[in-house]
Order: structure tokens, then sequence, then C-alpha cells
């Protein structure tokens, strides 16, 4: 009996190690195994700074965002079980697309909260790429070497507005219609525009064939191209040497040997701090001979982390969506707009820019400021190969002094797009008119 | 020797790289103009652009017709005289609103007098005027692509 047991032991030990290449012990070694032997984990690096993984350093915004991404994904593809993209009139007397909306919410088990988890979800996408971006710039941590991650990063950006914006049309009820409506419009305005606008739109107008391009650039397109372009992204982070953070400076406290783990064997060392170089980002040389090593294992301290970030989000995102419905309006109605008609949030600055002048507020102003944001770090990189003495070159330090002036005029532009949205969102009712947020108005907006 | 040896092998590297990212590059060109031109529409399935109105429906001297999902108004000056404007917006493309003083557009707030002349907002242009083609039996064409100056009437 004991000889069976034994063997049995044996077995389940060959399974085990055939799936996982390490044990759970408190080493070094293992605390690198962890990270390096999981498809999963070794996106990230074995050794992080310990600076790394403070609040402070990046607020875990990038982190919120990619969350978002991952639950719009999961959302999305559930949802497309119950979606037709189709505006065909059924036997109810309504699209196909929008009878579906109105199926989901009230027929599937769990149909509604999944479309509101996933409209919240979208919102709060953009919203926390915006915060995302402000954090970067005024922790500096576009420079340094990132620069060029700034520009996938912005373009990431554009393509989280283009997914959101693309998915709006989805639900086709008014809100959706007039929002699409106006957004392509805005893009006639611009030189080439109507070519573009034609093979979005795949007609002269919104309608059945703008739906199924939408659908197919929502679904599939857009997703892939953002996958892959994410992962370029956390590529281009772990090469330029992990999150931007000041140089460590040699009174800084010693991270102690706890972190770092027992030693099996009969070392002389105590603890796996010799334990050093796992990689080497940059350089010619390992770096030997520094006096503190502010480097700690991102098993488990930086795992657990992400974990608690991921809980909180899924948390209250659950909690928004069992809370708030998605918006749905009418099925859509081509000949008759709804009044006021509003572009989704996210669109409203731009909407209100163009209700003054369309080619000035749709395409110059909204170009500059795309192209200026995105090419940011390179106009300093300019001054600094020009100019003598100028340096803006600052890589994780908050709000630096030298930095004043740049970030002065990003929040500054954050604050112009923030109060063009309030005034597009809240004070414009029927015809555009200024009116005050508490009277009601109904017409997009969301 | 050696040296021009190098060099060679060097021209034959630039000539071998050169030429297979310059085939490369070809292919994806000639792919990348078929895929635009495969995503190009060549077929509208929406609402016609041109319609038809039977000489006996149009309205009363003096009086207009909406045609709603043409996005057009009809109206008769006079006995012998019509026109057909474009209920669209100059501005970003809404359906405007037929009110009494005129149009008015309810995405921006453009407004408009009732020949469609910019009174208000911001639209660029005066609404289109359309035109109208006399065909055979009994009936009246109008073209919702074309756009004519205001004031552009048409005999019936």
């Amino acid at each position: 009996m004991n000889e069976l047991m034994e063997k049995a032991k044996a077995l389940g030990s060959k399974f085990y190690s055939s799936v996982f290449r390490h044990n759970f012990d408190n080493t070094g070694l293992t605390k690198s195994k962890i990270m390096f032997s999981n498809v999963l984990l070794h996106i990230q690096p074995v050794k992080i700074h310990k600076r790394s993984i403070k609040f402070k350093t990046s607020m875990g915004l990038g982190l919120v965002t990619f969350y978002l991404f991952l639950i719009l994904t999961v959302t999305g593809i559930l949802l497309m079980f119950h979606y037709v993209p189709s505006t065909a009139i059924g036997p109810d007397g309504l699209p196909d697309a929008y009878s579906r909306m109105l199926n989901l919410r009230s027929n599937v088990f769990w149909g509604g909260f999944l479309r509101n988890m996933h409209r919240w979800a979208a919102h709060g996408m953009v919203a926390f790429v915006a915060l995302h971006m402000l954090r970067v710039y005024l922790s500096g941590a576009h420079r340094g070497g990132r620069e060029f991650n700034w520009v996938i990063g912005c373009i990431l950006g554009l393509l989280t507005v283009f997914l959101s914006y693309t998915g709006y049309l989805l639900p086709w009820d008014q809100l959706a219609f007039w929002g699409v409506k106006v957004g392509t419009e805005i893009a006639k305005i611009a030189p080439g525009g109507a070519l573009i606008r034609g093979i979005l739109l795949g007609d002269t107008d919104v309608g059945s064939e703008a739906l199924i391009r939408f659908y197919v650039l929502h679904v599939a397109v857009l997703p892939v191209v953002m996958g892959f372009l994410i992962a370029v992204h956390f590529f281009r982070i772990r090469k330029d040497g992990g999150l931007a953070r000041p140089a460590d400076t040699t009174n800084e406290k010693q991270i102690p040997d706890e972190e770092f783990g027992e030693v099996k064997n009969a070392s002389v060392f105590k603890s796996a701090r010799s334990y050093k170089l796992v990689e080497i980002v940059k350089g010619k040389e390992p770096k030997v001979n520094e006096e503190v090593d502010q480097m700690m294992f991102a098993w488990p301290k930086l795992i657990v982390r992400e974990l608690i970030v991921l809980l909180a989000v899924v948390g209250f995102l659950s909690l928004i969506s069992v809370l708030f419905d998605a918006p749905l309006e009418g099925p859509a109605d081509p000949n008759h707009p709804t009044n006021p008609s509003k572009a989704p949030w996210y669109f409203l600055g731009l909407q209100e820019l163009v209700s003054y002048h369309g080619f000035i507020g749709g395409i110059v102003i909204p170009g500059i400021m795309v192209g200026g944001v995105m090419f940011l770090p390179y106009i300093e990189i300019f001054q600094e190969t020009m100019i003598k003495g100028f340096n803006k070159n600052y890589p994780g330090k908050w709000f630096a002094r030298e930095r004043n002036l740049e970030n002065a005029l990003f929040i500054g532009l954050y604050i112009f797009m923030l109060v063009l949205i309030i005034i597009g969102v809240y004070f414009r009712g029927e015809n555009w008119a200024i009116v005050y947020p508490w009277e009601h108005v109904s017409g997009g907006g969301h | 020797m050696g040296k021009e040896e190098k060099k060679g092998s060097s021209r034959r590297e630039l000539i071998a790289v050169g030429s297979a990212f310059g085939l490369m590059g070809l292919a994806a060109a000639g792919t990348g103009g078929a895929i635009f031109k495969f995503m190009f529409p060549v077929v509208s399935y929406g609402v016609p652009q041109k319609f038809l109105v039977s000489l006996d429906d149009l309205p009363g001297v003096g009086d207009e017709l909406i045609f709603e999902d043409q996005k057009t108004v009809l109206r008769r000056q006079s006995k012998t005289e019509i026109a057909a404007i474009s209920l669209v917006c100059t501005h970003l493309g809404c359906t405007v609103n037929r009110v009494e003083t005129g149009f008015l557009c309810p995405c921006h707030g453009s407004q408009y007098d009732s020949d469609g002349l910019v009174v208000g907002g911001p639209a660029p242009k005066t609404l289109h005027w359309l035109e109208i083609k006399t065909v055979p039996g009994n009936q009246i064409e109008i073209d919702t692509g074309s756009s004519l100056p205001e004031n552009t009437f048409f005999a019936v």
C-alpha cells in the first residue's frame, strides 16, 4: 500500500513538473523562474526597480487602460453571439441590429449587464487613455529614450477613440445614427476626407453598408491592430529600461535582504542578493560594483499589486453596470435628426469647435493638437539639438521645475478640451442653443 | 585587393537586400492599392440620388411638398415655375426642419431663410437648389446630387 502511495506521489510530481518548471519556495532562483517560465508573466521583467511599483510612479493608469481593453474584448466577444449587423426590418418592424439590442436588454440572461459593462468600459478606456497620457507627460516619462513609445501610445489612443466610435454605431438607435452621421460629416471637411468617408461608409450616406463596415472594423480589424500595437508598446517599455524614474542616489535605503529570498546551499551569502544580473538592457558591460542595488524581484509584489488593480477595475465596473443602464434611444430614423444631435462625449469638444467654424474647428485645430501632441518629444529633441543649454529631458521626474512651461501648456490643453466637452455635454440644448444643464435635453452626448 | 573584394561583397549585399525589399515593397504597394480599390463602394444601396414625381402630384401654387426620404422640398412658385431645395444642412449634413421663418438645423443651430440663405449659425453655404428635368410620362425628375444657386426655377 505504501509503495502504491509512493508511486502515485511520483506520478503526481511528474505531472506537476511537466506543466510547471519550478516549485514555490522562497529562493531568488524560484522567484526568477516563476516569472520567466510562464508565458503570461514573462512579458514582465524578473526584476524591477523598487520605485516602479510605487503608486506615485505610474498610478497604474496604463494598467487600468489595458485591463479595460481585456474586459472589452471578453464582453465584446460575448455580445457578438447575440448581435446581427443588419438594418433590414424584421417582423417586429424594427431594424435587426436595434431589435437585437432590445433582445439583449430584456430577454438574454446577463445580456443587459454585459452590454452595460461593454459600454461603460469603452467610455472608461477613453478617459483612462487621456489620464495615462497626462501622467506620462507630467512625469516626463515620454523622454529618456522613450520618445518613439510615446508616438505608439498616441496611435493607441487614436485607435481607442476610433474603436469607441465604430462601436457607437452598432446599436443602430437614434443616438448611434446621428452621432456617427455628424462625425463622418466632420471628416468630409478635411482634404481627401470625402474619399476616406466613402470608403468608411461604403455608400454616399450612413446606412446598411456603413453598419457592416463599422462592424468589421470594430470586431476584427481594429482590435487586432490594437493588440499588436499594445504588444509593441509593452515590449518597448521593457527594452527602454522599465518605467521612467529618476536616477538612484547613494544615500537611498537599501531593499531588505528578506526580499531576495533564502539561499538553499551552504553559501557564505545569507540572501540571494548577489543574484543580480538577469538581463542586459543597455550598454556594453554588465553593471557591477554598484553600491546599492534597488532592483527587486517582480514576484510576488508586482504581480499581487496588478491582480489587486484588476479586481478593483472589474469590481467597480460591475457596480457601475448594475446601477446604470447603457443609453438606448429609439431606432435610427435617417429622416428625423434628434434635436440636438450630439456626438459621443469624447467628440463633443470637437463638435463644439465645429459649431463655430467647420474647417478651422473640425480640421485645423484638432489636426494641430493631435499632430503636435504626438510629436511633442521630438519637438523637444529638436530644440535640445539646435539650442545650446536647452534641456527638457527629465525622465520620471514629476513636475520637473525645468519643464514648468511645457507642463503648464499641456495641462492647459487638457483644460481647454475639458471645458469644450462640458459645454457640449451640459450646456447645449435644442438647435445647439446655450441652455442650463438642469434643463432637460435628449439627443446624444453619451 | 582585399578592400575591393569587401566593396564588391557589400555591393552584392546591397543589391540582394535592396531587390528583396524592393520586390516586397512593390508587392505590398500593389496589394494595398488593390485593397483600397476593393474597399471603394461601387453600388449604393441607399436612397437613389434621383427620384421621380408625377406632374399630377405637384403642390398648388405657393405651396410646398416635403419628400422625407429624399430630403427635398418641392416648391411651386407660380403656375409654371417649380423649384426643389435640398434639406441637407450645408454645415454637417443633418436634415434641417422646415419652420415658419425658413429652415433650422437641430445639430449645430444653422438657420436659413425660406430660400435657403444662411441667416445664422455655422453653415457656410446656402442650401442646395436642385436640378429638375421634365421626363416622359408626365413626370419630373429631381436630382438630389445637384447643387444650383438659389432661385433657380424650372418650367413645367
